[in-house]
């Protein structure tokens, strides 16, 4: 078992901007550490660097406490699962899974002992002599499972397997990647770039952004106390609301709406008196009132998820969502009233965009 | 369906499958007319008949070509040149073509173009300059010489499909086995190459064809009739005052065979899709 460390990353290609830049993380021996973030923000070009298939410019690369800068992939003692499955089409089931062994000149008995564990595991044992062309998407993403776990190596790579699955089939294989790993317990790097996959599945989340580390934590961390702006909207479905205020020192002014203060807002936000801020609500705390006291809002669009609904409204000009459960008798064009709650909101600075604490 | 769209459908279908005949029986007659002429005998060489099989056939053409000609001699030639080709041809293309499909190296693109070019000159063009190659390093009227021609002439095609052919194939592949334990060599040779059989296929068969039925540079390079390959043998059946027909089409039938023989082998390689399913979508 093997923890990775990741110091100062820097990776650039060609002459072009970095893709990576100063990238510290660790990930903790045993631990199944997300990477999540937006398309082109650099999550899958470490987990590259971190399997030897691409080269940094600078820093270091720690697995099991060895820099592994010029180690080849085959060296690392690593196992990776592609986006795209990379099952070998000209094997069958079996042979896709003993590769790694047999590339390895493990005895023949042997292979076929693991070959077999790791099929019964995954429940492939019944198609074991298939070709992948046979196999549904599903199966598929079983198989690159197996040929990963049948190595029990240090360090298992995931980047963005669920991402062609349908999304029934998604969420089992969540569950069955989980599983696995609570009864394996591999350190997992796993890349994606769905925040709920993150959620769920991660012990701890890293938000990366423009090839910078945004914030690290626990799921839960990172939804009630997001370290920036960008943090705040990305984890959360449906995101935040962020809206630009103006702190008043007793109250808040968005637009011609104004939110009042509790004790604990004007003791955070007293170095911003008379200051441009970013206040940020949950949908889930921003309540609708048909009339009464409240900012004057209209809804835009009432989307039925079932057990709850989001309502898309506009407040001055700016879109809001909230989220409510069951489904409210409100429809398109009506006016309404709405609380934002600014004892639970979140600020962030007008500025860095970062967290006022 | 209307009956008007119908009736035009009908004619169409009619149109097209009678130009197909046509253009079939353009093709094969010329081929039926070549056994035929194979099977004559030697007093009815010069028969104004249509018929396909003659009169009194009989297959004396091909037992003089094989036992009264050194048609064995040249055919021996031809095997020896066409099977050499092929393998310095495939292994040369099947490398190249990689390093240029997944490398990016000062001359890729100059390289790739460089390929093409050579191929729009015709092969006459690079006749002389082949030559006064070959001379100068003493290889003119040997079969090392012949063979060096025609894998230059051969390579640029099979290297383009390579090429072609790898882009096809994911990348991933190769990673997942480097990931797996194997060198990038390790990945190449147990994963992309046999990935790559249509492709390899159809650069064998370039290759050996290349060889096998070429005369004008064989012509040149080649001088001494123990070193004749078929088509040089071929064409010196035919004599200044008389030309034995009968076996010169034999000769021509038994030279096809090898060609026809290696289509039909490989028929099945030549359809691609081997990939399908390893990769998403």
């Amino acid at each position: 078992m093997a923890g990775i460390i990741l110091r100062n990353l820097t990776k650039s290609y060609g002459k072009g901007e970095p893709v990576l830049e100063g990238i510290n993380l660790e990930v903790h021996d045993q631990e199944f550490m997300v990477l999540v973030g937006p398309s082109g923000c650099g999550k899958s070009t470490i987990l590259r660097v971190v399997s030897g298939l691409e080269d940094i410019d600078d820093g270091e690369i720690l697995i099991d406490d060895r820099v592994v800068n010029d180690v080849p992939p085959r060296d690392r003692d690593i196992a990776m699962v592609f986006q795209s499955y990379a099952l070998y089409p000209h094997m069958t089931v079996y042979e896709n899974i003993a590769f790694g062994l047999r590339v390895r000149k493990h005895p023949k008995e042997k292979i076929d002992g693991l070959v077999r564990e790791a099929a019964d595991t995954l429940s492939l044992s019944s198609m074991l002599e298939k070709r992948p062309g046979q196999l549904s998407g599903g199966e598929r993403q079983r198989v690159a499972l197996g040929r990963a776990i049948v190595r029990k190596p240090k360090v298992f790579l995931f980047d963005e397997p669920l991402s062609n699955l349908d999304a029934k089939l998604r969420v089992q294989m969540r569950a069955e990647i989980s599983a696995l790993h609570e009864r394996l317990r591999i350190t997992t790097l796993y890349v994606t770039h769905d925040q709920v996959e993150a959620m769920t599945m991660g012990e701890r989340i890293t938000v990366l952004r423009d090839g910078l580390v945004q914030q690290v934590d626990k799921p839960m961390g990172l939804y009630s106390n997001p370290a920036n702006r960008f943090v705040g909207e990305f984890i959360g479905s449906p995101p935040m609301n962020v809206l630009p205020a103006r702190w008043t020192g007793t109250e808040l002014q968005v637009g011609e709406s104004r939110i009042p203060s509790t004790p604990e807002t004007i003791t955070l936000l007293a170095n911003h008196v008379g200051r441009e801020v970013f206040v940020g609500v949950r949908p889930e705390l921003v309540e609708i009132q048909s009339e009464g006291e409240g900012l004057p809002a209209r809804v835009e669009l009432v989307e039925p998820m079932g057990g709850e609904s989001n309502i898309y409204l506009t407040m001055g000009g700016r879109r809001l969502i909230a989220r409510v459960d069951g489904l409210p008798s409100l429809r398109m064009g009506d006016d309404v009233r709405i609380r934002m709650p600014a004892g639970q909101a979140h600020f962030f600075d007008h500025e860095t965009e970062r967290r006022i604490i | 369906m209307s009956r008007e769209g119908n009736r035009l459908r009908i004619v169409k279908s009619v149109v097209i499958h009678v130009a197909l005949v046509l253009f079939t029986m353009a093709v094969i007659y010329p081929i039926l007319q070549v056994i035929s002429i194979s099977l004559r005998p030697g007093d009815r060489l010069y028969s104004t008949s249509l018929a396909l099989i003659p009169d009194g056939a009989t297959l004396h053409a091909y037992y003089a070509i094989f036992f009264e000609k050194p048609f064995l001699l040249w055919l021996r030639n031809s095997l020896l040149v066409s099977i050499t080709v092929t393998i310095i041809g495939v292994a040369l293309a099947s490398t190249s073509g990689y390093a240029f499909a997944r490398f990016r190296f000062p001359g890729h693109g100059a390289g790739m173009l460089g390929f093409l070019v050579s191929q729009m000159f015709p092969a006459t063009m690079l006749l002389l300059p082949l030559f006064i190659l070959l001379s100068k390093i003493g290889m003119i009227d040997a079969i090392p010489g012949l063979v060096i021609a025609y894998v230059a002439t051969a390579l640029p095609f099979c290297v383009w499909t390579m090429k072609g052919y790898y882009e096809s194939i994911p990348v991933e592949l190769e990673e997942a086995a480097m990931v797996d334990g194997t060198t990038r060599a390790g990945a190449f040779w147990k994963i992309t190459l046999p990935l790559s059989a249509p492709a390899l296929m159809i650069t064998a068969l370039f290759s050996f064809m290349t060889a096998w039925s070429e005369f004008m540079v064989a012509r040149v390079i080649i001088q001494s009739q123990n070193l004749y390959t078929l088509p040089l043998g071929l064409e010196s059946l035919a004599g200044t005052f008389q030309t034995e027909w009968a076996n010169y089409s034999a000769g021509a039938v038994v030279v096809c065979i090898p060609v026809v023989a290696l289509f039909l082998i490989l028929n099945r390689y030549l359809v691609s899709g081997l990939t399908l399913g390893g990769v998403k979508g």
